[in-house]
């Protein structure tokens, strides 16, 4: 089975080779209308309906890790322009550098030659070329190697194996339409009459299937099977050549309303010559696709118009293109990198508000500038819950149901919780931390679509299905994440202002309102938090015990969940008994960070649990990086515990009063 | 006696006992955690989660250090929150949400304490029209002595888990019972194994051959379910003589079958079987996926349960939608065989849990969401009731001066 599935995928480079070694036609821009037009066709792609466009976008950050093409000469391409290069005129786009090769490590393992080139690069095709069948051999062997699939592959064979899938997508876009370039020769009298002439493209053998369909019929009754006949040759030639195997773009709604499957340009003429009438109908649209292949100077806006339009209606008239429209909207806003650009308004506006604390009315100008980006924030989320809701294969309405949605919505939950802290307190600690929290969850978010590389609206696995339990264990958990973090974050603003004020060589430090608001903010961080962790990890324990039938398995994520309730409840008692201070308590607090950090991303990088998502490039240098820092932090926090407690000793040695060793101890706590 | 009480409860009611419970359980759940890359889920279930003690190499090279277990640490749980958390707890209005917490937690390890020694889980594989009324344990083993009646009867004698379990090292157990005109050796038991063709040099080799077959023992799997044990047997007369012997593997279908005084008996090591209080059949198992994927969208199984009294009932069991009947649980838990198409016959796996403590924990979330909300709300209104005066304040403060605040 791996030998043959080796063969399908060697032939299937052999032929995008041979198509290759075309003239490589010259690069002209597909019309700006046509490109709008297209980005609107619904298709069928990883299970559900969604516009070109974001099938576009999400193929090129798969391969490439970004939403357009630099081009030489400085000019660049869109996703979808490039795609519709990739799928109509292949040639054009073999000297893009567009794979993206994390580590030399991976080119080291294909044998490919790197001299010159940086760490993590991109290559185009042409230069990966002489090394695909090894990468081939080797994507292979990986995934029969790993139990559980690919995702529990260690990093640098991981890598080879999205490498390898990567290549391969390529490879299957350029030959999707290709077959449909080539005209079937026709030798019958009858047939040529019926085509009009001695040759027949793709769309006249769609229009004309039933009707050659119903010749077979009929021959069959005179005929014996056994023989060979010109009608039998030439339908011979038209099913082989429709079912070599491509990517299967679905754009081709089925007619019947069961059948959830849509179909590809080869099954329409696969099943227009099975004698399906309303597959044959659909031959114009394979008409326009021949005009794409011809290229940009065939194809008018019209002719994208009425592909766009055909299929729209299709998909409208079963009730599949519900989500479409919004998705196209979130598409095309660009709302993460307009959130990004208003809180980086807000950082500047809010430094001013700092500068001059007095001005009233520009601090409800800056909070109301705050608002703006949440809200937007919050928007997308209700967007996404809209696309998901409205897609007919899952009608989920939970707005956290992957690793990546985790992240808008702690970010809008924790700039909540800040805004509304800021509003009773006043202080611009709250609305500054808003303002801090939600630029790095946008930059975040932004950073992390590629790294994914996939659909983040994929539909659920069955497991998930659930409205009711998504909608209040995950919800709740990702909350307490929130006000976990919050706490972190509040903890070292604690910190740097206790520091500043050592620095400046405050006397009375405990007495200053910021450290006490801080503090305050803080203990409230994990009591929040400790709310929401806890009645969210236990009604995950629910949800299991309900599906699976054991309330804990101490699978990792569950495990990070608990560690977070665990160590909160440490922390209040802590505090409650006096076994800490403000400065211990920050540096909980710090800890309770880390701990947060492990559960959200680290126990998906373990490869281990019903939770791993395999070793995604970058996220455990990072998290290392983040643990390191805030290690240092701690460290840094002992020092100086240690430090400002030994020179305020020195002088109460000389008094000799035990009372006085304790008050230094206050000072530094 | 009050002393002695005094000192009981400030050691074991007292706060430091609380957060170092939750210091090493924190820090015990990470290392388990962590250590499920190495060891796999049962095995570290066992050595950090459900031990007294362990010894913790990972975290520093060549050093153990040893470090209370799960077992142990929530026992100490169990007891600080009874008496620090209950008994010893300042009783008052501004403590009844902490009081609430603490039973809602009490309830869920009380869940937990009877769901681990009474409860009883494990698997049964149906193919469509098939009927089983009892089904297999994940864990535990049992070798089961069959003896052939008149009349094509069976009667059926069963070694239980913790008899076989403890065979290894060269240890071994010899089983009688008054209806054998023999007895029963075994030893070399494995917890997974392999059985392969003798042959060549197996001196120095672990394991043992009998015949043309050798049991070789394998590096136990981190997925429990997966191991296959195996063991030897030998069948001896009352003077102590072998007079057969066979390897056991189960993975294997059939018993070692031998006759002794002209009466036939069979031995075999399998999962051990618990009975089911009613039969189920499947009649249909459906599996969708999501289209042009092979991402699964639905799997479920119609089913009919039929019952000792004769009575039949017709239940679907899909994720998420359990069967419950007769203190028995049925999940759909997965389906196979590996690698099958949209369109082939499957078979349908269901998980079977008896649980007593089925729906103590959904009860006590809400006892613990109860008393939580209320301590950290009546805490929230009151730190909101105390900032807007504090606000309002300063700004009269200002206001007064002739200035104007944001603060």
């Amino acid at each position: 089975m791996k030998l043959l599935s080796l063969l399908g995928l060697l032939a299937c480079a052999v032929l995008f080779q041979a198509q290759g070694r075309a003239q490589a036609p010259s690069r002209a821009p597909w019309p700006a209308e046509v490109v709008r037009a297209i980005e609107d066709v619904p298709l069928q792609d990883e299970g559900r309906i969604k516009p070109f466009l974001a099938f576009a976008r999400q193929k090129l950050l798969r391969i490439s890790g970004r939403s357009s093409v630099a081009l030489d000469g400085g000019t660049s391409v869109s996703a979808s322009e490039w795609i519709l290069d990739v799928l109509f005129r292949n040639e054009v786009t073999r000297d893009d550098r567009v794979f993206l090769v994390p580590s030399k490590e991976v080119l080291d393992a294909i044998e490919l030659p790197h001299e010159g080139r940086k760490m993590r690069d991109r290559y185009s095709y042409n230069e990966l070329a002489p090394a695909v069948s090894k990468l081939y051999e080797l994507t292979e062997r990986y995934i029969g190697m790993s139990k559980g699939g690919s995702k529990n592959l260690p990093l640098v064979p991981g890598q080879i194996v999205a490498l390898g899938n990567d290549v391969w997508l390529y490879q299957q876009l350029g030959v999707e339409f290709a077959r449909l370039a080539r005209t079937f020769p026709v030798e019958d009298a009858g047939l040529i009459a019926l085509f009009g002439g001695k040759t027949a493209d793709a769309a006249a053998v769609c229009k004309h299937g039933p009707e050659l369909n119903r010749r077979l019929a009929k021959e069959l009754q005179t005929i014996p099977d056994t023989e060979a006949t010109p009608l039998r040759a030439f339908l011979l030639d038209v099913v082989q050549s429709a079912r070599r195997g491509a990517y299967g773009l679905a754009i081709f709604p089925p007619r019947e309303a069961k059948e959830t499957a849509w179909l590809d340009a080869s099954s329409l003429l696969d099943a227009s010559v099975k004698g399906d009438e309303h597959a044959a109908a659909r031959a114009p649209l394979l008409g326009v696709l021949e005009k794409f292949l011809a290229g940009p100077e065939s194809v008018t806006a019209a002719d994208a118009t009425i592909l766009t339009s055909a299929i729209a209606d299709a998909a409208h008239d079963r009730d599949e293109a519900g989500a479409v429209a919004t998705e196209l909207t979130l598409e095309r806003g660009y709302f993460l990198h307009w959130i990004r650009g208003l809180f980086l308004i807000a950082i500047a506006l809010v430094g001013f508000l700092w500068w001059k604390p007095q001005a009233k009315w520009y601090g409800r100008i800056v909070y109301a500038v705050t608002l703006v980006p949440v809200l937007l924030m919050a928007a997308v989320i209700v967007m996404r819950c809209m696309i998901r809701y409205h897609d007919p294969s899952t009608d989920i309405l939970a707005p956290v149901t992957n690793l990546y949605e985790t992240i808008p919505f702690i970010t809008v939950i924790g700039a909540a919780i800040l805004l509304f802290v800021e509003f009773f307190s006043k202080n611009r600690i709250g609305l500054t931390l808003a303002i801090l929290l939600g630029f790095a969850g946008s930059q975040l978010a932004l950073s992390y679509e590629p790294l994914d590389g996939g659909d983040t609206l994929a539909p659920l696995q069955a497991v998930l299905v659930s409205n009711f339990w998504l909608l209040t264990h995950v919800q709740t958990v990702t909350v307490g994440y929130a006000a976990s973090l919050l706490a972190a974050l509040l903890a070292h603003v604690w910190i740097g202002r206790r520091l500043w004020l050592h620095f400046q060589g405050s006397r009375a430090p405990s007495a200053d309102r910021f450290l006490k608001s801080v503090m305050r903010m803080c203990y409230g961080a994990v009591a929040f938090g400790l709310v929401f962790s806890t009645v969210g990890t236990i009604l995950g324990g629910i949800w299991a015990n309900y599906s699976w039938g054991r309330f804990w398995g101490w699978d990792p994520k569950e495990n990070g969940a608990l560690m977070i309730c665990l160590w909160q409840a440490m922390m209040l008692h802590s505090r409650m008994a006096g076994f800490v201070r403000h400065l211990g308590f920050s540096m909980l607090a710090i800890i309770l960070g880390m701990i947060t950090a492990f559960s959200w991303w680290h126990v998906n990088q373990l490869g281990v649990g019903l939770h791993s998502y395999g070793f995604t490039d970058g996220v455990l240098s990072t998290l290392y990086w983040f643990y390191g820092i805030e290690g240092g932090v701690l460290l840094g926090c002992l020092v100086g515990k240690g430090l400002a407690a030994h020179s305020v000793q020195q002088p109460v040695h000389d008094v000799g009063g035990g009372e006085a060793v304790v008050k230094a101890q206050d000072r530094v706590d | 006696m009050n002393k002695a009480w005094s000192i009981f409860v400030r050691v074991f009611g007292g706060f430091e006992l609380a957060v170092g419970v939750l210091f090493f359980m924190t820090l015990a759940t990470w290392l388990g955690t962590l250590n499920q890359q190495y060891e796999g889920l049962f095995q570290s279930q066992g050595r950090y989660f459900e031990s007294w003690f362990y010894v913790e190499r990972n975290l520093v090279p060549y050093l153990g250090i040893p470090l209370p277990g799960g077992m142990l640490l929530m026992i100490l749980l169990m007891i600080n929150l009874v008496v620090g958390g209950l008994l010893r707890m300042r009783k008052g209005a501004s403590t009844i949400g902490i009081l609430i917490t603490h039973c809602g937690i009490l309830l869920l390890l009380l869940a937990g304490v009877v769901k681990f020694f009474g409860s009883t889980e494990g698997s049964l594989l149906l193919w469509p029209g098939d009927q089983g009324s009892s089904f297999s344990s994940f864990y535990y083993w049992e070798v089961d002595v069959l003896q052939e009646l008149d009349g094509g009867k069976q009667r059926r004698f069963e070694i239980p888990h913790e008899d076989i379990v403890d065979l290894h090292d060269g240890k071994s157990r010899r089983f009688e019972s008054g209806s054998w005109p023999f007895a029963l050796v075994l030893d070399r038991f494995a917890q997974n194994a392999e059985v392969a063709m003798a042959g060549g040099d197996d001196s120095g080799i672990p394991g043992v051959s009998i015949g043309s077959l050798r049991l070789a023992p394998g590096e136990r799997n981190p997925e429990e379910e997966l191991n296959q044990a195996g063991m030897r047997v030998r069948v001896q007369n009352a003077s102590g003589s072998t007079i057969g012997e066979s390897l056991l593997w189960g993975a294997m279908d059939y018993p070692y079958v031998f006759e002794v005084e002209g009466k036939k008996f069979g031995v075999r090591l399998q999962r051990k079987r618990v009975e089911l209080p009613f039969t189920v059949r499947l009649d249909e198992f459906h599996h969708e996926v999501y289209p042009n994927t092979t991402r699964p969208k639905v799997f479920a199984s119609d089913v009919t349960v039929l019952s000792r009294g004769g009575e039949t009932r017709t239940a679907k069991i899909e994720m998420n939608q359990p069967l419950r009947r007769d203190g028995f649980i049925l999940f759909q838990s997965s389906y196979g065989p590996k690698g099958a198409g949209p369109n082939d016959r499957k078979f349908s796996v269901f998980q079977v849990v008896s649980n007593p403590s089925d729906h103590w924990p959904l009860i006590a979330c809400i006892v613990i969401a109860i008393g939580l909300l209320l301590h950290f709300g009546s805490k929230l209104f009151r730190w909101m009731r105390a900032e807007r005066k504090r606000v309002l304040h300063t700004n009269a403060v200002v206001a007064t001066a002739g200035g104007s605040t944001n603060d």
